[in-house]
């Protein structure tokens, strides 16, 4: 199962699925074809769903209303209020007694049933997983199981066990001893829990509510998924780099391998050493070929052979990576009036069998004794006599 | 067979001869021909007449001669004058000279004359046409004169024209081999390498769980280290590091990945095969004898042509189908005298070879002796009765012995046969009446596995331990399954559990940069196999694109195009690539 992908290919319930049987937590984006849904998971339950283009103020109060659950009117006011005072809609509405605050959480997972539905209903998109070990969601908030979604009539009572507002153990809620350095205003409420697996150090944890000091008020994109979470990686095993600088290494030594010794790449095994060394010679008779027309060509037009191989490149008759033989050695070229010779040198060292000369002897264009016509014969003429 | 050995042995044969002969060796004295004016094979490789002779040396003659020339009227008769010469030794084409009009035109444009670069980069296309060093060139001049997009149509159509020429469109294509090999193993490699920058932490991990239960942690970890690193220890340890990474990271991989391994092992296994079974074969495509006949058959006249072809007599002096070559060779160079004895050579080893039998009966008919002319053709038309040459050569001999009733009815037959062709015949063969053929030339391919056999029986020290040796390789693969597999059901807790292996998000990272510059990495987080080998596939290919001739064979060409083509495509590629990695990876991201 991909960690991304599109809804072309995988739907929408195997994904919601496969991260409720691995337990997983972190957030889910899914991006349609108009709007982006995030889904936050925390072992593999559903605690929030945020759509892009609406609020969860928006959808929150659609549900009210239609529950009756509050008065149109009512939510109005507040939400007047809300735009003078500041803070959280949600928090406003418990605090003005708008509503309580279990009706404000039901109403919040009808909310969020719905807008699931919905995403179950986008047949096309990409989505998304993004794991992480905290994530936010409203405090109180009964999560969603993935088979009550999907499988209507296993809801609350009437299917699984009824979920605890508080997470199961062995999870334990974090207080404010554990973060010393995390004093809460007396009149914001916190707004987010972070829970953490029995054992594990706490996680420091930054920007996540406006109880963290520097916050003046509690930003409500504070609890939004859409904003970044920083957490630092817990610890794992001594040494967990080791398999990632091998692995450097080995990519490292493979380009380095394929530069310097191309036969080794592809006859790789220790036995095939003669068919390296033969693939080699060929390589090198190759090479060989091509210099030694670049250097008869160059005796054509001047007459002599080149004082060194660099003249032919800069004649453009030979590449610059034809100075060295296919394993990267240096040529030593010697010239005479009437032939050359190449060896492939190791720092000063000739290379053994490698070595090759090539003569005018024989070439009808260079040899000026190839083509020696005979003269008529000096030798006195042979008389028959009577 | 690299040029060193074949001149080497080139050089023994002139030294055996020369011994037996008692004759000094100096090359004076050794070019001195025999009565007829024939020369001696030893110094000219194989026997030219005075007038062969005389033709070549006119050919060098105008060759300086077009060397001075200034004028563009001038140049296009001197080459006229080339071809003329060339026509008559039987050749059309000379490369030597050709690739000697290229450098001339080069090196004018770097002077800053780029008239006379064009009429020389004429000159060298007329004198060799078609080849993809006058395209090269071409470029070189036109990027000297500020033509750059004609420079890059040139250059274009200079990799173009390489697939209509022999012996480049064959090294060619082994180089794709190689190249191709190299590449699908080295991104095998590194598909291996990201599977274990990914996954290596859950892996080290496994292994210290593995090992600690039984050891303090410090011994856990150096024993950890040592489980992951010790193939290094082995000869060829390079090779053996990622085959046993891939077998301990056969538990953390996804069917697809899987796959992906499982066809890398064959690949390993597989490839050393293909490209050894190629290597020879190469190596007799560029031996001096194999080029002087491709030479021949292209009807291309270069400076070595009969030095190299004398380095075949002596190689397979006792061949029927070398002897059938020369033979034709020398009945192309006028040298009938020559080339008849070769043909009776050959017809002693074939008897039933037609082909021979009517080049002596052609030879009979030029010397005038028709008789012998019409028992040569007859012989071929009693073994051949559908060649309309035997009969159209029957009739012309039947003709010039005055049997015109026999000439008439020969003739009735051959046009009942291929009355076209009859036709063509007496348009076109005015000096000579008569039909010949270039079988000999035809038997270029059964020379060349000649050889490669000749080459093999000097080669291998024993069949069963050269068999055993490469049929090794195949092995590899099947051990590495078995170890995977064996790991697999022994229950090792090293990914093993189908828990691990289908937990993909397990490998998921938050790093978006890791993704987009590490290629693979996002499919191996995702157990994407065949999407993590070709991410990986695709940016290698490119950066191994500059190294596309470097690999494997060189090719020849007189004029060499630089690599700055696959320079540029292979820069451009990977910017493209990383772009649309980058674009992608944002896409997706909120």
């Amino acid at each position: 199962m991909a960690v991304e992908g599109s809804l072309d290919l995988q739907k929408l319930p195997e994904v919601l699925q496969l991260i409720a049987q691995q337990k997983k937590t972190g957030i889910l984006t899914v991006q349609g074809m108009q709007d982006i849904i995030a889904v936050t998971f925390l072992n593999g339950q559903i605690v929030a769903a945020d759509a892009l283009n609406q609020t969860v103020e928006e959808g929150l109060a659609q549900v009210l209303v239609g529950e009756r659950l509050l008065t149109a009117a009512d939510f109005a006011r507040a939400a007047a209020e809300h735009e003078t005072a500041g803070g959280r809609l949600l928090d406003l509405l418990v605090e003005r007694s708008y509503i309580a605050r279990p009706d404000l959480l039901r109403g919040l997972r009808l909310q969020t049933f719905r807008l699931l539905e919905q995403l179950l209903r986008w047949e096309k998109g990409d989505f998304k997983f993004y794991s992480g070990d905290e994530v936010p969601f409203e405090d109180g908030f009964h999560p969603i199981a993935v088979d009550e979604l999907l499988y209507p009539g296993t809801g609350p009572g009437t299917g699984p066990a009824p979920l605890r507002s508080v997470p199961p153990a062995p999870y334990r809620e974090e207080t404010a001893e554990d973060y010393p350095r995390v004093t809460p205003e007396p009149s914001a409420r916190p707004t987010l829990r972070v829970v953490r697996r029995e054992g594990e150090p706490p996680a420091p944890v930054r920007a996540v509510s406006g109880a963290m000091p520097g916050a003046v008020t509690a930003d409500p994109e504070a609890t939004s998924p859409f904003r970044q979470m920083k957490v630092e990686k817990p610890q794992g095993a001594p040494l967990a780099f080791l398999p990632w600088l091998a692995a450097t290494g080995l990519a490292l030594i493979l380009g380095a391998a394929l530069l310097s010794r191309p036969e080794a790449l592809i006859l790789p095994f220790p036995w095939q050493s003669r068919e390296r060394a033969d693939l080699a010679q060929d390589q090198r008779a190759s090479l060989y070929l091509k210099i030694d027309r670049a250097a008869k060509t160059y005796f054509l037009l001047e007459g002599h052979f080149p004082a060194n191989l660099t003249v032919l490149q800069k004649a453009g008759l030979l590449a610059g990576s034809d100075l060295s033989d296919p394993q990267g050695h240096a040529f030593r070229y010697t010239a005479t009036e009437e032939s050359y010779s190449l060896q492939p040198l190791v720092g000063d060292q000739p290379i053994a069998g490698t070595e090759t000369s090539e003569a005018i002897t024989g070439n009808f264009l260079l040899d000026p004794e190839f083509l020696n016509v005979p003269t008529e014969s000096t030798s006195p003429p042979l008389v028959l006599l009577d | 067979m690299s040029r060193r050995p074949a001149r080497a042995l080139r050089l023994a044969v002139t030294a055996a001869f020369l011994a037996a002969a008692a004759i000094p060796a100096t090359p004076a004295l050794a070019a001195a021909p025999p009565a007829g004016g024939v020369s001696s094979p030893q110094v000219t490789g194989v026997e030219l007449t005075a007038p062969v002779r005389r033709g070549l040396k006119q050919v060098e003659e105008q060759w300086l001669q077009w060397v001075v020339q200034n004028s563009k009227q001038g140049s296009e008769g001197v080459v006229q004058d080339l071809l003329a010469t060339a026509h008559q030794l039987g050749m059309v084409r000379l490369p030597d000279l050709s690739i000697g009009a290229l450098d001339r035109a080069v090196q004018a444009a770097r002077q800053g004359d780029f008239n006379r670069a064009h009429w020389a980069l004429d000159a060298a296309e007329r004198l060799d046409p078609g080849r993809c060093e006058t395209a090269f060139a071409e470029a070189s001049v036109d990027r000297l004169e500020g033509h750059a997009v004609r420079s890059l149509g040139d250059l274009l159509r200079g990799y173009l024209r390489l697939f209509g020429l022999p012996l480049e469109r064959y090294l060619w294509m082994q180089d794709m081999l190689v190249w191709s090999v190299s590449l699908l193993l080295l991104s095998g490699g590194l598909f291996i390498a990201v599977q274990m920058a990914v996954k290596g932490k859950a892996l080290w991990e496994d292994l210290l769980e593995l090992f600690s239960r039984r050891l303090p942690r410090p011994a856990a970890l150096a024993v950890a280290a040592a489980v992951l690193l010790w193939p290094l220890l082995l000869p060829s340890g390079l090779l053996w590091l990622p085959l046993f990474w891939s077998v301990l990271l056969w538990g953390y991989s996804s069917v697809s990945e899987r796959a992906v391994l499982v066809t890398l092992w064959l690949l390993v296994g597989l490839a050393p095969i293909l490209i050894t079974s190629q290597s020879r074969r190469v190596a007799v495509m560029l031996s001096p004898p194999v080029q002087a006949m491709e030479s021949l058959r292209q009807h291309r006249l270069y400076g070595g042509l009969f030095t190299d072809l004398g380095v075949l007599r002596s190689l397979l002096p006792e061949s029927a189908a070398v002897k059938h070559l020369l033979a034709d060779v020398h009945r192309s160079l006028n040298q009938w005298d020559l080339a008849q004895s070769l043909y009776r050579q050959v017809l002693e080893q074939e008897p039933a070879n037609t082909y021979a039998e009517m080049n002596l009966g052609a030879y009979a008919y030029i010397k005038g002796d028709f008789g012998s002319a019409i028992q040569h053709f007859q012989k071929v038309v009693a073994a051949d009765p559908k060649s309309a040459a035997a009969l159209f050569n029957l009739s012309q001999a039947y003709s010039d012995s005055y049997l015109f009733d026999d000439s008439r009815r020969s003739l009735a037959q051959a046009r009942a046969i291929d009355d076209t062709q009859v036709d063509r015949w007496m348009r076109e063969l005015s000096q000579q009446r008569i039909v010949t053929n270039n079988r000999g030339i035809t038997r270029i391919p059964e020379i060349r596995d000649e050889l490669q056999a000749n080459f093999r029986a000097h080669e291998a020290p024993s069949a069963r331990l050269e068999l055993f040796r490469r049929w090794l390789s195949p092995v590899v693969p099947l051990v590495l399954a078995l170890l995977a597999v064996a790991l697999q059901l022994a229950g090792r807790p090293l990914g093993s559990s189908s828990e691990a292996a289908s937990d993909s998000l397990r490998f998921h990272s938050n790093n978006r940069w890791r993704r987009i510059l590490l290629p693979g990495a996002g499919a191996a987080e995702s157990g994407e196999g065949l999407g993590g080998f070709f991410a990986v596939l695709l940016p290698v290919a490119l950066i191994m694109l500059p190294l596309f001739g470097r690999l494997g064979y060189r090719l020849p060409w007189g004029y060499d195009p630089g690599s700055s083509v696959a320079w540029i495509v292979a820069i451009l590629g990977l910017t493209l690539y990383l772009g649309v990695r980058l674009r992608m990876e944002l896409r997706n991201d909120i």
